[in-house]
């Protein structure tokens, strides 16, 4: 992936930034290792392709807002940073949330518009992982690996937002009251989409899209369904992308569907999955990572603003005074409290959910020959029920739903703290820094525009604190795991 | 809500703050994003003339050297009124008004006479470390300068194309509207002087002046937020019914009231010192909760406050800019008069 030498950096960064990292780093050498060389290959990244141009791109689609960097996604090719969570038996890297995570804070250091090309990418895999849906590891995320490989980019997306329902799509109990617009109805074969989503990332590029919505919109709870919607389907359009304050290179659309034919193999897990356990999940593996997103930010903004502080005009630092000092100190609390944050919550999604990675059964499968995996007999029988059922099985027999209700309280909290310090460094650094005519100021404010989506993406921070009370504190809410050989875990959500 | 006049304002106030705001719903609410996101946009020279007909750019100019002679808390509302479409518009009305202002406590009677005749665009520079490039609200498109030399009281009445000075445009993410460039004042020939209490003048009409738009943008940011609350359905009901968004709007509205009342009284202070260090508490106060605002005001806004159709996410930009002008609030705080020797 990267150099060696960015690899040994980051190992020296990690263990200094991560106490909780050092055991891991004794007893699994190898695990942590594959951390470093993934940070190291993002920092190469970020240094040789981002940083250069970075700033000027943000103001290229300023005016024109529908261009995307697909040189910056073929540079990316190499370092693999499409294959990040992808399972290694399909030939991904097969990290989870702290690999995932690590790696998008260290790239959204440089710039978190780009960044989150890799990110939203990763959300529109998370669907097909958490569904333990074996048939489409082997079809798209084997055709992701193996075209990264090739140097064409395939591009993911997942679509829940719907034009009158942002937070209503993303808690089961608002769900229930949710105005929704969108509904994918039963015929011969397969289901009719109709509706439109909005503020999808990589929308607009994507090759698959990873889409929820329910099939009754009048029992949204119990109809929400996940389904695989590829480019160029018939009925499927994309009329807007949208102009936003920052994160400019990953692009926000709409997405459109008029009698959109969806075949039934399309359907990740069973029909009424979408929300208990299915959101729930992605959101438990994908708000540690947005965390993770915000913290970097803040990094970038920090970082910038030291060497600001640190440049001599007329024989004087603004280092030198107390104000700025003080400034530094109180950005490197909250960023380290982050960064803390979203690595304890990205553990406990490992330790929870990312345990099917590391169960005998999921290894076993992946020792039968790829000729094998790869065949339609296997396929079908993933696509079948008694797959579906086998792979619900193999979740809930390697994890607990008290696990993973905590891992998604956790990510929850990471996701709010994060995002909160993103917008207070860079808002601070800009407040000390004034209207100072340098190129650190211009990156300052680039990491104010971007820092203000992470409290408002992957549900408002608003929504994450509510989470977090339902989860952790007033038991409200709980992940629903299916157990098929033992029946349903108890319904805790009304 | 924020129709009904403040009682400091004398009639003429009033009919300028109406008149103001006529002008705001007539032209600038249809061409505030345009101006905004096109540097060249003919709108905005148009929209200036428009300003200068009504008497807005030389509000503070006594009326015996060709100015309109409106007091400081007339301007004060009006360019409150004019904020709530379009902020970064308005600080280059301020920029315009402060160098007149400038330029009349030192008597430079000559040079207003030039600037007013040739119905240049004045543009001013606080300058406050020699050599060092200054943010200037209408500096790119400015005719003239005026430096005020923070240090020394020293004024100076310098062409935009004179080799005093270097120009840069930059790359501003805020009040781009007031078509502002970054101003190195290599060297002058000052054209008059500001004593002590003429500088706590200038500089709190200044501090106001800001402050004044400042709260232009909070009042927007929380029109815009409790129309949008009461409309938005999510979690079963219309969001203004929740009580996350309710306390976020209240303490919209509190900190609104309070920088209003805050303006009032320092606009209404005669004795220097005392204008001074009120104004610049006014100041720091009303950047301060426009930056929360207009922060705030995107958060309720969800996804569409992001995007920029929907005329929060210019509010952020325009709010941090202001914060840190002319003065950092930390350099704010830390130079208000009173406060023990270091």
């Amino acid at each position: 992936m990267g150099s060696g030498n960015k690899a040994r950096e980051a190992e020296k960064r990690l263990l200094k930034e991560f106490p909780m990292l050092k055991e891991i780093a004794r007893r699994r050498p190898l695990y942590f290792e594959k951390l470093a060389n993934t940070v190291g290959a993002c920092a190469e990244y970020g240094e040789r392709y981002i940083a250069p141009v970075a700033l000027e791109l943000d103001r290229k689609l300023e005016k024109e807002h529908d261009y995307f960097p697909w040189d910056l996604v073929n540079a990316a090719l190499p370092y693999r940073l499409l294959s990040l969570v992808i399972p290694s038996m399909v030939g991904g890297i097969g990290g989870l949330a702290v690999l995932f995570a690590l790696a998008m804070e260290e790239l959204c250091s440089y710039c978190a518009g780009i960044a989150n090309i890799f990110g939203a990418h990763a959300l529109g895999v998370s669907p097909i992982l958490v569904s333990g849906s074996m048939a489409h590891w082997e079809s798209v995320l084997r055709e992701v690996v193996e075209e990264e490989k090739r140097g064409n980019p395939v591009i993911l997306a997942a679509a829940v937002t719907e034009p009158s329902a942002g937070t209503d799509v993303e808690e089961p109990h608002f769900l229930t009251r949710a105005k929704l617009s969108m509904e994918a109805k039963k015929v011969k074969g397969g289901y009719l989409l109709n509706g439109r989503k909005c503020f999808i990332s990589n929308g607009s590029v994507a090759k698959y899209t990873l889409l929820c919505c329910a099939t009754d919109r009048l029992r949204p709870l119990e109809t929400w369904t996940t389904f695989l919607v590829e480019s160029g389907m018939e009925g499927f359009s994309v009329p807007r992308v949208e102009e936003k304050m920052g994160q400019r290179a990953c692009p926000a659309a709409e997405l459109s569907f008029e009698d959109c034919f969806v075949p039934e193999e399309n359907v990740l897990a069973f029909e009424g999955d979408g929300m208990q356990p299915g959101t729930l999940l992605i959101l438990a593996a994908s708000r540690a990572p947005v965390g993770a997103i915000a913290t970097g930010i803040a990094r970038g903004a920090y970082e910038w603003f030291l060497k600001w502080a640190q440049r001599e005009r007329k024989g004087k630092r603004p280092i030198e005074k107390q104000v700025v000092q003080m400034a530094l100190a109180k950005m490197r609390s909250r960023i380290q409290a982050s960064r803390w944050a979203y690595m304890n919550a990205a553990l406990s999604f490992d330790n929870s959910l990312g345990k099917v990675m590391r169960s005998p059964v999921t290894h076993s499968i992946s020792l039968l020959p790829e000729r094998v995996r790869v065949s339609n007999p296997w396929k079908r029988f993933f696509l079948s029920a008694y797959g579906k059922r086998l792979s619900e099985f193999l979740i809930s027999a390697s994890t607990s739903l008290e696990e993973v209700t905590e891992a998604l309280g956790y990510a929850s909290l990471a996701k709010a703290l994060g995002g909160d310090t993103a917008v207070f460094v860079s808002s601070l650094a800009l407040e000390v820094m004034g209207l100072e005519d340098c190129e650190e100021r211009e990156w300052i404010e680039k990491a104010y525009r971007d820092a203000k989506l992470t409290q408002i993406y992957e549900g408002t921070n608003q929504l994450n604190q509510l989470t977090l009370y339902m989860t952790q504190i007033g038991g409200e809410l709980s992940v629903e795991l299916k157990r098929p050989l033992f029946g349903f875990s108890s319904r805790r959500v009304v | 809500m924020f129709e009904a006049f403040d009682s400091i304002l004398d009639e003429e106030g009033r009919l300028l703050v109406e008149t103001v705001r006529e002008f705001r719903h007539k032209r600038i609410d249809e061409i505030a994003r345009k101006i905004d996101e096109d540097p060249q946009a003919d709108e905005w020279k148009v929209s200036w003339h428009e300003a200068e007909e009504i008497g807005l750019l030389r509000a503070l100019l006594g009326e015996e050297k060709g100015g309109e002679g409106i007091s400081l808390p007339s301007l004060c509302h009006a360019l409150c009124e004019l904020a709530r479409s379009q902020a970064g518009f308005t600080a280059a009305l301020l920029s315009n008004n402060i160098s007149l202002l400038a330029l009349s406590c030192a008597g430079c009677n000559d040079e207003i006479k030039r600037a007013l005749e040739s119905k240049g665009i004045l543009a001013f520079v606080l300058d406050k470390e020699q050599d060092i490039p200054v943010f200037s609200p209408g500096a790119s498109v400015s005719e003239f300068i005026v430096v005020l030399s923070f240090e020394d009281g020293k004024v100076g009445f310098l062409e935009s194309n004179s080799g005093s000075i270097e120009r840069s445009a930059g790359e501003p993410m805020g009040l781009r509207a007031s078509r502002p460039a970054w101003i190195r004042v290599c060297d002058f020939a000052p054209s008059g002087k500001l004593g002590e209490e003429e500088l706590a003048r200038v500089l709190s009409a200044l501090l106001l002046g800001v402050a004044s738009i400042a709260l232009g943008i909070s009042i927007n940011a929380f029109e815009k937020a409790h129309s949008y609350a009461s409309q938005r359905y999510q979690g079963g009901d219309i969001i203004i019914r929740h009580e996350q968004i309710r306390l976020m709007l209240a303490e919209m509205l509190c900190g609104i009231e309070n920088v209003r009342a805050s303006i009032s009284s320092a606009s209404c202070v005669t004795e220097h010192h005392q204008m001074l260090t009120i104004s610049r508490a006014a100041k720091v106060f009303a950047c301060e909760h426009a930056v929360k605002c207009a922060t705030d005001g995107v958060q309720i806004h969800g996804g569409y406050g992001y995007m920029r159709d929907y005329g929060m996410e210019v509010l952020m930009r325009d709010a941090k800019y202001l914060q840190v002008y002319p003065f950092t609030p930390s350099e704010e705080l830390l130079t208000v008069p009173g406060l023990p020797e270091a």
